[in-house]
């Protein structure tokens, strides 16, 4: 049985496909922390919230599009990850790749104020493809399956992914207990 | 290396996402744009009809025009073979009984 949120965000969907935007909007207001997190965590801070009102846009321009087959939550960082690749490549660059200090970053408390621009450096020192699988699985808490959906990747690729990303970024931050 | 689910746990919660309140500011931002993107849709669809509306007019002007060419054609193939059978004189006579015949139905109709 689907749990009610699942159900909920399809029955809004079905309605932003009518052009309610009022159900569009809770919609909005229901994921735009996750997508933002996750698209700070793909492009940086300065580029996030521009992409994310940008992920919104086509959402609701294709909000037709949704056919209900899967989580809209999966269906929407499908999006945000296909808006962050066509800016990427727009720009002629790869977004962020951090060059790094080399060193690992010092490790901060969670109430550190600079532990954001700490695990934001270290994600960058991943490539966009091993940082998005590991934001989406280990942050965001969707399966590997969902992942590979999301990303549009084959599932083995994924699981790659998030073990080469996760290992690295546990040398690169250490290991707190 | 391979993390352990331990590790992988922690991990997770390094990184894991600061919880906070729906931001009212976005979500009005996004509102602001879908209605601007709205405004453009529309005017665009606006413009394809105008556009397909004037296409229309000028495409039932040609035909008009064609119609009316044909019937001045038809026309013209009906009163050639009369104007050549008949004399210039009895043409002019025949023009100015209908001019005649159409200035005195013009006085009569005022009464």
């Amino acid at each position: 049985m689907a749990d009610p949120p699942q159900q909920a965000d399809e029955a809004l969907a079905s309605a932003a496909a009518r052009g309610e935007s009022g159900a569009f909007e809770t919609l909005v207001r229901r994921h735009e922390r996750v997508v933002r997190g996750f698209l700070t965590r793909l492009a940086g801070p300065n580029r996030a919230d521009d992409l994310a009102q940008e992920t919104f846009l086509t959402a609701w321009t294709k909000a037709a599009a949704f056919t209900g087959e899967g989580r809209y939550k999966g269906w929407l960082m499908r999006i945000a990850w296909r808006t962050f690749l066509m800016d990427a490549r727009g720009r002629g660059r790869r977004l962020p790749e951090h060059k790094g200090s080399g060193e690992a970053p010092e490790q901060a408390d969670r109430s550190d104020p600079e532990r954001d621009l700490i695990v934001e450096d270290a994600l960058g020192r991943l490539g966009e493809a091993d940082r998005a699988a590991v934001i989406l699985c280990l942050v965001l808490g969707h399966s590997h399956g969902e992942a590979a959906s999301i990303l549009e990747m084959p599932l083995g690729t994924v699981k790659t992914r998030v073990a080469r990303g996760s290992a690295r970024l546990l040398e690169i931050l250490g290991d707190e207990p | 290396m391979t993390p352990t689910p331990d590790q992988l746990a922690r991990l997770a919660r390094r990184l894991a996402l600061p919880e906070r309140a729906p931001d009212e500011a976005f979500v009005a931002r996004v509102r602001l744009v879908r209605d601007a993107a709205g405004l453009a849709i529309e005017a665009a669809r606006s413009r394809r009809e105008q556009i397909a509306i004037e296409i229309g007019g000028g495409g039932a002007l040609l035909l008009a025009v064609h119609q009316l060419a044909q019937v001045g054609e038809r026309a013209a193939s009906l009163l050639a073979p009369i104007a050549t059978s008949l004399g210039g004189l009895a043409l002019l006579g025949a023009a100015a009984a209908m001019m005649l015949s159409t200035l005195t139905g013009d006085c009569e109709e005022p009464a």
